[in-house]
Protein backbone atom coordinates (compact mmCIF):
# COMPACT_ATOMS: atom_id res chain seq x y z
CA UNK A 1 0.00 0.00 0.00
CA UNK A 2 0.73 3.63 -0.47
CA UNK A 3 0.18 6.15 1.31
CA UNK A 4 -1.23 10.27 1.38
CA UNK A 5 -0.58 13.19 3.95
CA UNK A 6 -3.05 15.91 3.07
CA UNK A 7 -2.69 18.97 5.70
CA UNK A 8 -4.78 22.63 5.86
CA UNK A 9 -3.86 25.17 7.64
CA UNK A 10 -6.51 28.26 8.40
CA UNK A 11 -4.46 31.57 9.75
CA UNK A 12 -6.75 34.13 10.41
CA UNK A 13 -6.49 38.01 11.81
CA UNK A 14 -9.45 39.75 13.17
CA UNK A 15 -9.09 42.93 15.31
CA UNK A 16 -5.42 42.03 16.07
CA UNK A 17 -6.31 38.74 17.37
CA UNK A 18 -4.52 35.79 15.70
CA UNK A 19 -5.44 32.44 15.39
CA UNK A 20 -3.95 29.27 13.50
CA UNK A 21 -5.85 26.06 12.84
CA UNK A 22 -3.82 23.22 11.20
CA UNK A 23 -5.45 19.57 10.61
CA UNK A 24 -4.01 16.85 8.96
CA UNK A 25 -5.00 13.95 7.38
CA UNK A 26 -2.83 10.40 6.61
CA UNK A 27 -3.53 7.12 5.57
CA UNK A 28 -1.29 3.76 4.46
CA UNK A 29 -3.86 2.12 2.27
CA UNK A 30 -3.66 4.79 -0.93
CA UNK A 31 -3.89 2.03 -3.49
CA UNK A 32 -4.08 5.21 -6.74
CA UNK A 33 -3.34 8.20 -7.23
CA UNK A 34 -4.25 10.77 -10.13
CA UNK A 35 -3.13 14.13 -10.68
CA UNK A 36 -5.17 16.20 -13.92
CA UNK A 37 -3.76 19.70 -14.85
CA UNK A 38 -5.93 21.67 -16.75
CA UNK A 39 -5.66 25.05 -18.37
CA UNK A 40 -7.41 26.93 -20.43
CA UNK A 41 -10.51 24.60 -21.58
CA UNK A 42 -12.77 26.83 -23.77
CA UNK A 43 -15.77 25.42 -22.05
CA UNK A 44 -16.02 22.03 -20.39
CA UNK A 45 -14.54 18.94 -20.30
CA UNK A 46 -14.84 15.44 -19.04
CA UNK A 47 -12.66 12.85 -17.56
CA UNK A 48 -13.28 9.62 -16.51
CA UNK A 49 -11.73 8.26 -13.82
CA UNK A 50 -13.16 4.68 -13.26
CA UNK A 51 -14.52 4.27 -9.88
CA UNK A 52 -15.15 7.22 -7.36
CA UNK A 53 -11.90 8.22 -5.40
CA UNK A 54 -11.54 8.71 -1.29
CA UNK A 55 -9.87 11.89 -1.47
CA UNK A 56 -10.84 14.81 -4.21
CA UNK A 57 -8.67 17.69 -4.16
CA UNK A 58 -9.34 20.73 -6.21
CA UNK A 59 -7.58 23.71 -6.61
CA UNK A 60 -8.51 26.67 -9.18
CA UNK A 61 -6.32 29.12 -10.02
CA UNK A 62 -7.41 32.04 -12.82
CA UNK A 63 -10.20 34.26 -14.40
CA UNK A 64 -13.01 31.03 -14.61
CA UNK A 65 -16.01 29.65 -12.96
CA UNK A 66 -16.09 26.38 -12.07
CA UNK A 67 -18.34 23.27 -11.20
CA UNK A 68 -17.69 20.05 -10.74
CA UNK A 69 -20.32 17.47 -11.29
CA UNK A 70 -21.12 13.59 -11.62
CA UNK A 71 -19.82 12.96 -14.91
CA UNK A 72 -22.97 10.75 -16.17
CA UNK A 73 -25.75 12.54 -14.64
CA UNK A 74 -24.46 16.11 -14.42
CA UNK A 75 -24.89 15.99 -10.76
CA UNK A 76 -22.51 17.79 -8.40
CA UNK A 77 -19.97 15.69 -7.38
CA UNK A 78 -21.11 15.93 -3.84
CA UNK A 79 -24.35 13.70 -4.34
CA UNK A 80 -26.94 16.40 -4.22
CA UNK A 81 -30.62 15.93 -5.54
CA UNK A 82 -29.91 19.64 -7.35
CA UNK A 83 -27.36 20.20 -10.54
CA UNK A 84 -28.17 23.91 -9.61
CA UNK A 85 -25.40 26.09 -10.78
CA UNK A 86 -22.07 26.80 -10.63
CA UNK A 87 -20.63 25.83 -7.42
CA UNK A 88 -17.18 28.06 -6.95
CA UNK A 89 -16.35 31.02 -8.84
CA UNK A 90 -12.50 32.05 -8.98
CA UNK A 91 -11.16 35.36 -10.38
CA UNK A 92 -7.43 36.25 -11.71
CA UNK A 93 -6.63 37.35 -7.71
CA UNK A 94 -7.80 34.39 -6.10
CA UNK A 95 -7.35 30.88 -5.95
CA UNK A 96 -10.17 28.79 -5.10
CA UNK A 97 -10.15 25.30 -3.72
CA UNK A 98 -12.37 22.49 -2.79
CA UNK A 99 -11.06 19.50 -0.52
CA UNK A 100 -13.30 16.71 -0.18
CA UNK A 101 -13.00 13.15 1.67
CA UNK A 102 -15.21 11.40 -0.18
CA UNK A 103 -17.49 8.42 0.44
CA UNK A 104 -17.73 5.99 -2.49
CA UNK A 105 -20.59 3.85 -1.46
CA UNK A 106 -22.53 7.41 -1.17
CA UNK A 107 -20.83 9.00 -4.29
CA UNK A 108 -21.56 6.31 -6.83
CA UNK A 109 -19.87 7.57 -9.57
CA UNK A 110 -17.44 7.00 -11.90
CA UNK A 111 -16.15 10.30 -13.39
CA UNK A 112 -16.13 14.06 -13.21
CA UNK A 113 -16.67 17.02 -15.43
CA UNK A 114 -14.88 20.18 -14.71
CA UNK A 115 -16.72 22.66 -16.34
CA UNK A 116 -15.15 26.62 -16.52
CA UNK A 117 -16.99 29.41 -18.18
CA UNK A 118 -15.38 32.59 -19.18
CA UNK A 119 -16.00 35.24 -16.75
CA UNK A 120 -15.88 38.32 -19.58
CA UNK A 121 -17.70 36.90 -22.26
CA UNK A 122 -15.24 38.70 -25.21
CA UNK A 123 -12.14 37.24 -23.50
CA UNK A 124 -10.26 34.23 -23.30
CA UNK A 125 -10.72 31.97 -20.30
CA UNK A 126 -7.12 31.69 -18.42
CA UNK A 127 -8.57 29.49 -15.98
CA UNK A 128 -6.17 26.79 -14.81
CA UNK A 129 -7.58 23.40 -12.52
CA UNK A 130 -5.21 20.90 -10.72
CA UNK A 131 -7.14 18.09 -9.12
CA UNK A 132 -5.97 15.11 -7.22
CA UNK A 133 -7.90 11.87 -6.65
CA UNK A 134 -6.80 9.28 -4.48
CA UNK A 135 -8.23 6.01 -3.90
CA UNK A 136 -8.11 3.73 -0.65
CA UNK A 137 -8.12 0.63 0.27
CA UNK A 138 -10.94 -0.55 2.92
CA UNK A 139 -9.38 -0.37 6.50
CA UNK B 1 -11.56 45.22 6.07
CA UNK B 2 -10.79 43.92 9.89
CA UNK B 3 -8.51 41.36 9.08
CA UNK B 4 -6.89 38.57 7.20
CA UNK B 5 -7.58 34.95 6.71
CA UNK B 6 -4.87 32.86 5.21
CA UNK B 7 -5.60 28.95 3.83
CA UNK B 8 -3.03 26.95 2.88
CA UNK B 9 -3.12 23.09 1.56
CA UNK B 10 -0.51 20.60 0.89
CA UNK B 11 -1.35 16.88 -0.19
CA UNK B 12 1.23 14.24 -1.37
CA UNK B 13 -0.10 10.80 -2.10
CA UNK B 14 2.03 7.70 -3.44
CA UNK B 15 0.93 4.23 -4.28
CA UNK B 16 3.79 0.98 -3.82
CA UNK B 17 4.70 1.12 -7.54
CA UNK B 18 6.18 4.85 -7.31
CA UNK B 19 3.44 6.90 -8.67
CA UNK B 20 3.14 10.03 -6.78
CA UNK B 21 1.84 13.37 -6.84
CA UNK B 22 1.54 16.14 -5.00
CA UNK B 23 -0.55 19.00 -4.80
CA UNK B 24 -0.57 22.51 -3.22
CA UNK B 25 -2.60 25.67 -3.17
CA UNK B 26 -3.21 28.73 -0.98
CA UNK B 27 -5.53 31.76 -0.84
CA UNK B 28 -5.59 34.97 1.44
CA UNK B 29 -9.18 36.67 2.08
CA UNK B 30 -9.81 40.04 3.43
CA UNK B 31 -12.00 39.16 6.67
CA UNK B 32 -13.97 40.70 9.19
CA UNK B 33 -15.57 37.58 11.24
CA UNK B 34 -14.20 34.03 11.61
CA UNK B 35 -16.42 31.97 13.81
CA UNK B 36 -14.98 28.35 15.29
CA UNK B 37 -17.58 26.25 16.67
CA UNK B 38 -17.96 22.35 17.47
CA UNK B 39 -21.05 20.68 17.13
CA UNK B 40 -21.70 17.32 18.76
CA UNK B 41 -25.04 15.39 17.12
CA UNK B 42 -26.47 11.99 16.79
CA UNK B 43 -28.31 10.12 14.64
CA UNK B 44 -30.79 12.61 14.56
CA UNK B 45 -30.11 15.56 12.58
CA UNK B 46 -29.62 18.79 14.30
CA UNK B 47 -29.60 22.52 12.42
CA UNK B 48 -26.90 25.22 13.24
CA UNK B 49 -27.73 28.38 11.24
CA UNK B 50 -25.22 30.73 11.07
CA UNK B 51 -24.99 34.13 12.49
CA UNK B 52 -26.05 36.99 9.36
CA UNK B 53 -22.53 38.25 9.39
CA UNK B 54 -22.05 40.22 6.29
CA UNK B 55 -25.30 38.22 5.20
CA UNK B 56 -24.31 36.90 1.42
CA UNK B 57 -20.46 37.68 2.26
CA UNK B 58 -19.68 33.61 3.08
CA UNK B 59 -15.71 33.31 1.88
CA UNK B 60 -14.79 29.96 3.21
CA UNK B 61 -15.78 27.14 5.52
CA UNK B 62 -13.83 24.10 6.88
CA UNK B 63 -15.46 20.89 8.68
CA UNK B 64 -13.49 18.45 10.33
CA UNK B 65 -14.72 15.05 11.93
CA UNK B 66 -13.44 14.89 15.24
CA UNK B 67 -15.18 12.34 16.43
CA UNK B 68 -15.39 8.25 15.52
CA UNK B 69 -18.68 7.94 13.07
CA UNK B 70 -19.10 9.25 9.15
CA UNK B 71 -20.78 12.63 9.61
CA UNK B 72 -23.59 13.79 7.35
CA UNK B 73 -23.41 17.11 6.53
CA UNK B 74 -25.57 19.30 4.12
CA UNK B 75 -25.68 22.92 3.04
CA UNK B 76 -28.31 24.21 4.08
CA UNK B 77 -30.51 26.14 1.23
CA UNK B 78 -27.86 25.18 -1.17
CA UNK B 79 -29.47 23.56 -3.45
CA UNK B 80 -26.75 20.55 -2.93
CA UNK B 81 -23.10 20.30 -1.40
CA UNK B 82 -24.79 16.98 0.87
CA UNK B 83 -21.54 15.52 2.05
CA UNK B 84 -20.54 12.57 3.96
CA UNK B 85 -17.01 13.32 5.84
CA UNK B 86 -15.43 10.45 7.84
CA UNK B 87 -13.65 10.26 11.00
CA UNK B 88 -10.66 12.43 11.36
CA UNK B 89 -11.23 13.95 7.66
CA UNK B 90 -12.40 17.58 6.64
CA UNK B 91 -14.00 19.32 4.55
CA UNK B 92 -13.26 23.04 2.76
CA UNK B 93 -14.85 25.51 0.29
CA UNK B 94 -13.95 28.53 -0.59
CA UNK B 95 -14.66 31.19 -3.28
CA UNK B 96 -18.95 30.50 -3.35
CA UNK B 97 -20.87 31.52 -6.20
CA UNK B 98 -23.12 34.60 -5.61
CA UNK B 99 -26.18 32.20 -6.13
CA UNK B 100 -24.48 29.99 -3.16
CA UNK B 101 -23.52 33.28 -0.80
CA UNK B 102 -27.48 34.76 -1.03
CA UNK B 103 -29.05 31.22 -0.41
CA UNK B 104 -26.74 29.48 2.09
CA UNK B 105 -28.13 29.52 5.77
CA UNK B 106 -26.34 26.81 7.70
CA UNK B 107 -25.70 23.69 8.13
CA UNK B 108 -27.68 20.26 9.33
CA UNK B 109 -25.24 17.69 10.78
CA UNK B 110 -25.59 14.04 11.91
CA UNK B 111 -24.04 11.16 12.83
CA UNK B 112 -24.54 8.17 10.32
CA UNK B 113 -24.18 5.45 13.07
CA UNK B 114 -23.83 6.66 16.57
CA UNK B 115 -22.54 10.26 17.81
CA UNK B 116 -19.94 12.43 16.20
CA UNK B 117 -18.29 15.82 16.70
CA UNK B 118 -17.72 18.68 14.27
CA UNK B 119 -15.73 21.15 14.17
CA UNK B 120 -16.79 24.60 12.08
CA UNK B 121 -14.84 27.20 11.04
CA UNK B 122 -16.37 29.91 8.76
CA UNK B 123 -15.29 33.30 7.35
CA UNK B 124 -16.73 36.29 6.29
CA UNK B 125 -15.26 38.58 3.96
CA UNK B 126 -14.86 42.45 4.30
Amino acid sequence: MGSITHSVTWAWSVNGARTSRTFTYTSDTVTRVTRIDLNNIPEDDTFNLGSMPNTLIIACNGAANIMVTDKANDAPVFAGTNPATTVIHSDATNNVGIDAALDPPNVDIEGIAVIMKTVHASGPNTGGVTILAVWEAAS
Amino acid sequence: MRGTLNISHSASAETDDNETHSLTHAATFAVNYVSESDHNVTTLADTFPLDAVNNGSIAAILLVNLGDDNALVSFQNSGFLHMVIPPGRFVEVHRFSTEMKAAFAGFAIAAENTSTTVRAIVAWTA
